[in-house]
Parts: structure tokens; C-alpha cells; sequence
């Protein structure tokens, strides 16, 4: 168990100062880095700071993105700098990590940047190109045709509908919600293209019963956020955003498997961790950012981190309750499902830009607090506060 | 032209005799010597108590459906031709749930609770793997 009294003192200490993003969609011409820096650039000049401010470089990325690299493109020494090689389950952690290295002294101003080039790279999250054992599903039975992480996230599907009674056509509500809020973002790839239940049910089967519109897009872009410490942080350009709770909990049991037991004693952990840690309630969160590689992640983090009872987020999903205007907003910017697969990373940004009040028509009126949520066998979840 | 080899088991040394035991048509696990729990996948000691002592132990190799999919996309140009194809989780009556697939019935005729039990298709010389049919209760 974390020592929470001790947590509780980087309660509010660090913070996000600069967010920034690239172009979001197809770039043949352009790789990680390049999109990348884009974002940096943009993050700098939002918080007000100029690159040789940076003593912390986290770099992230599908394909082995390296920090070290991008340092010598940036022509950096910085004091630390990290990867983690957990594909998208390293968000999360990330940025606590870098609210340690802040905190500690050892870094005063940490970028975080973001580079996937998936789309133009041909990625396909799948077949014999992957990866660590238990970051969503195991090299362990590629003979018979077992892979991608859309298969995982299929058989815990196939759970939830088998054991609660609930229906792919109750999971159409998640991809719709984030359509209708991807037509409000004008950074949103999918901001032309509305979807209905009935379109997502007639949409084919990519690994039954999770459909089309179940899966993310995949496309090219960067991301890029800078954190510093609270005290630093009023000298920048806008509104600093706290980092007022983390959490983190892993399953590494059985995870050579997908998780059959959707992860019921571990997420469940790493929220209360994080509740504990803030000092705040769900009542408290205004708006819920979800890592959705699925639409049936949706459900699960609702679920584990207590939003809903197991069992219940199909129902709980439905008549607009996870919508903008609704009891609990999710994914606001349309998420991986509708405005970029840019794997958590503009979860944050967006969480950010809600609780500085810059998103316009998508506006969660009197926001103060959002939290990130990733489900996974590296569940991590943050709480920020403006 | 043939299709393209379809992927083969990894034969580490922890794996290798589970890949013997299913070469002679046997779904043997590990079992743990002190406290007697089988495990899946292979390990070096036992999960629930540590113990490095395990025997490769015979299961009955009967158990039921807990979940399945059916890929509709192949990953693999191997698995082109196999499209829709399944996968499947199967909890053993001993316990230990194994990742397969279902052999002599139809996609859409997989069930939650289907009862199933091992048969052996050898892919090599060397190798067979373990699939499973469904059986009567």
C-alpha cells in the first residue's frame, strides 16, 4: 500500500505550464521527432519558456522513439531524461515521473514530448512487430493467431457482455459520444464525420464482438507538455494546472493472458490512491479524460474507478450521461476514437485547456477538476485542479 | 504458391517441455511440489508461494469456454486464409486458464461454458499444438 500521508505532500506541487500540439493526421514527409518538436515549439511559446529552460527531457512514442535522440536534434544536455517502454500504458506514469523529478529538486522545468508517426510508418498494432510481454497482451500465442491489443480488449468485451448482459449496441453510445464531441474540436480528425448506433452496428466485425468504431484511429502527430514546480509555475504565461492526485496500480499476474479478470482488484487501488492522495471525491471531477485504444475501456474505467458498479456502465452509458451537458463528460476532445490517436497524450492537453477554460463550443462550464484515467495492466490515473 | 509458415511456439528452456509432453499427445503443467498449484504460462517458481520445486503434471485437459473472438482482420499473411478465425480462453477444471482454439464447430456456434477438452494437431515433426472440441457435458 502507498504510504499516503506521505504522497499527500505532492498534492498541488507540481504543474502542466505549457501544452502544445502538432498537425494531426497524414504526413508522409514527416517523422516522430520533427512532429514532435512542432508540438514543443507550440508548448514552449504557450508557457513562455525558451529550450534551454528544460533540465528534464521525457520522450515518447511508438517505434522506439528515443530521448537521447531527440535530445541531440534539440541540442540538449539535460540534467535527466527518460523513456518507458510501455507503449501507451507510459503516459500516465510519465508525467508522474516527472512530478518526482520536480519535486525532488532534480529538475526544474521537465518537457514531455510525443511523436508517432503510426499512419505513415504502416503500423498496425498487430502481428509479429511487437512486444513486451503484458503491456496489453503477450507474444505468447502468435501460433494461433492470437495478437494486437484490439483481441485483448475483445475478449474482456466478450466477458462484459456474457457475465452483465450487455450489448455492443450499449458500447455504440461511447464512440457516438466522442464523435459529437470531435465535431466541437476544430484539431479533431474525425470533426466532419458524425456516427450513429446504427451506423456502428452495421460497421464490420475487426476482432468480434468489438467492431470499426470500437477502435482508435491511427494517424501521425506530436504532443508536447511542460511541467514545473507550483512555485514556478505562477511566473509563466497562463494559468498553471496542478497536478493534485496520482495513482498508479499494476496487475502482472496472468498477464500473459488478457485479463479476464477486467482488472477488478488492481484499478480500483490505483483510484482510491489517487482520491486519497487529492483529498477529493468523485463527485468532485467535472470531467473524465479515459485512454480509449477501445470503446470498451470506457466502461471499464467508469467501472474500476467507481464512477459506476461493475457491471453497470452499459447502462450507465447511455442517454447522453458521458456527454458534454452530461453528469460526467468523457473525453471531451473526442478522444483516440474520433480527434487523434496520440495515445493519452492529448488527453492531457485537453485536460488542461478545459480547466484553463480556452475550449470554446466544448467547454465544460466551471470546470475545476478533470482526471486522466488509463485501465491496463499499468493502470495509472491523474486529478488536475486549476 | 504455398501459404506462408504460420508462426511456431517459442521453445525456451522453461517452455520446452510443455512442447515435449504436447509432441506425445500430453497436456502436462507445471505443479508446484510444496503447495501443489498448477500454473500457465511456464515459471521459474511458483507464483502463489515461491517454491522452486515443480513437476510437469498430466491435466485432463476437459474445461469450458470462459471467452472468445473471432478475428474478421489477419495480422498474419499466414492466418490470411483462415479468416473469420477463433481464439479462445479456456478455464481447465483444475483451474488454470489456457488460451486456444476451438476445433470442429462453427464460429458462431462457441459458447460461454462450452465444455471442451484437448485434441493435438502436429504442425511439425517436433511440434503439436494443443486445440480444443467441444464435448458432450
Amino acid at each position: 500500500m502507498p504510504d499516503l500521508e506521505r504522497l499527500k505532500r505532492l498534492r498541488n506541487r507540481t504543474a502542466i505550464v505549457g501544452v502544445g500540439a502538432s498537425r494531426q493526421g497524414t504526413f508522409p514527409d514527416l517523422d516522430p521527432y520533427t512532429l514532435a518538436i512542432e508540438a514543443f515549439r507550440s508548448a514552449l511559446d504557450d508557457c513562455g519558456l525558451v529550450r534551454g529552460d528544460i533540465d528534464g527531457l521525457i520522450v515518447q512514442g511508438p517505434g522506439g522513439v528515443s530521448f537521447v535522440r531527440m535530445g541531440e536534434m534539440l541540442g540538449l544536455n539535460p540534467v535527466a531524461g527518460a523513456t518507458f517502454d510501455i507503449g501507451g500504458f507510459a503516459t500516465g506514469p510519465l508525467i508522474q515521473y516527472a512530478a518526482l523529478l520536480l519535486d525532488s529538486g532534480i529538475c526544474r522545468n521537465v518537457a514531455l514530448l510525443y511523436g508517432n508517426a503510426s499512419r505513415t510508418e504502416g503500423r498496425r498494432f498487430g502481428g509479429e512487430t511487437t512486444v513486451t510481454p503484458g503491456r496489453e497482451y503477450s507474444s505468447a500465442f502468435y501460433y494461433y493467431g492470437l495478437t494486437s491489443p484490439g483481441a485483448a480488449s475483445a475478449f474482456q468485451a466478450r466477458l462484459h457482455f456474457e457475465t452483465y448482459g450487455t450489448t455492443s449496441r450499449q458500447l455504440a453510445a461511447v464512440p457516438v459520444a466522442q464523435r459529437r464531441h470531435a465535431a466541437l474540436n476544430p484539431q479533431a480528425i474525425k470533426k466532419d464525420s458524425p456516427l450513429t448506433v446504427e451506423k456502428h452496428q452495421r460497421s464490420r466485425f475487426i476482432c468480434e464482438p468489438l467492431r470499426l468504431y470500437d477502435y482508435c484511429l491511427i494517424n501521425d502527430g506530436g504532443v508536447a507538455l511542460i511541467m514545473t514546480t507550483a512555485e514556478r509555475a505562477k511566473d509563466r504565461r497562463k494559468r498553471p494546472v496542478y497536478l493534485m492526485g496520482l495513482g498508479r496500480h499494476d496487475t502482472y499476474r496472468h498477464s500473459s493472458l488478457p485479463n479476464y479478470l477486467l482488472w477488478r482488484e488492481t484499478m480500483p487501488m490505483a483510484a482510491e490512491m489517487a482520491f486519497g492522495m487529492a483529498g477529493i471525491g468523485r463527485d468532485d471531477v467535472d470531467a473524465l479524460m479515459i485512454y480509449d485504444s477501445f470503446s470498451i475501456n470506457i466502461w471499464f474505467a467508469l467501472e474500476n474507478f467507481g464512477f459506476c458498479k461493475p457491471g453497470e456502465a452499459g447502462a450507465f452509458t447511455q442517454d447522453g450521461r458521458i456527454e458534454l451537458g452530461g453528469e460526467i463528460p468523457v473525453n471531451t476532445h473526442g478522444g483516440h476514437l474520433a480527434e487523434s490517436y496520440m495515445q493519452g497524450w492529448l488527453h492531457q492537453v485537453e485536460a488542461v485547456r478545459q480547466l484553463r477554460g480556452e475550449c470554446g463550443a466544448r467547454q465544460v462550464r466551471g470546470a475545476e477538476i478533470v482526471q486522466y484515467i488509463c485501465r491496463g495492466n499499468v493502470a495509472s490515473t491523474l486529478i488536475y485542479r486549476n | 504458391m504455398s501459404a506462408p509458415a504460420k508462426p511456431l511456439p517459442q521453445m525456451t528452456p522453461l517452455e520446452r517441455p510443455y512442447w515435449e509432453y504436447t509432441r506425445r499427445h500430453e497436456l502436462r503443467l507445471q505443479k508446484c511440489g510444496a503447495c501443489g498449484a498448477l500454473r500457465f504460462p511456464a515459471s521459474a517458481v511458483c507464483p502463489e508461494c515461491f517454491s522452486d520445486t515443480a513437476e510437469w503434471a498430466r491435466v485432463s485437459g476437459r474445461g469450458r469456454v470462459l471467452s472468445w473472438v473471432v478475428f474478421h482482420r489477419s495480422y498474419f499473411p499466414a492466418f490470411e486464409a483462415d479468416v473469420p478465425y477463433n481464439v479462445v480462453m479456456i478455464a481447465l477444471d483444475e483451474g488454470p486458464v489456457v488460451i486456444s482454439t476451438i476445433v470442429g464447430i462453427a464460429n458462431e456456434g462457441i459458447r460461454k461454458g462450452l465444455r471442451v477438452e484437448a485434441t493435438f494437431e502436429d504442425v511439425t515433426p517436433e511440434i503439436s499444438i494443443p486445440r480444443f472440441r467441444p464435448v458432450e457435458e
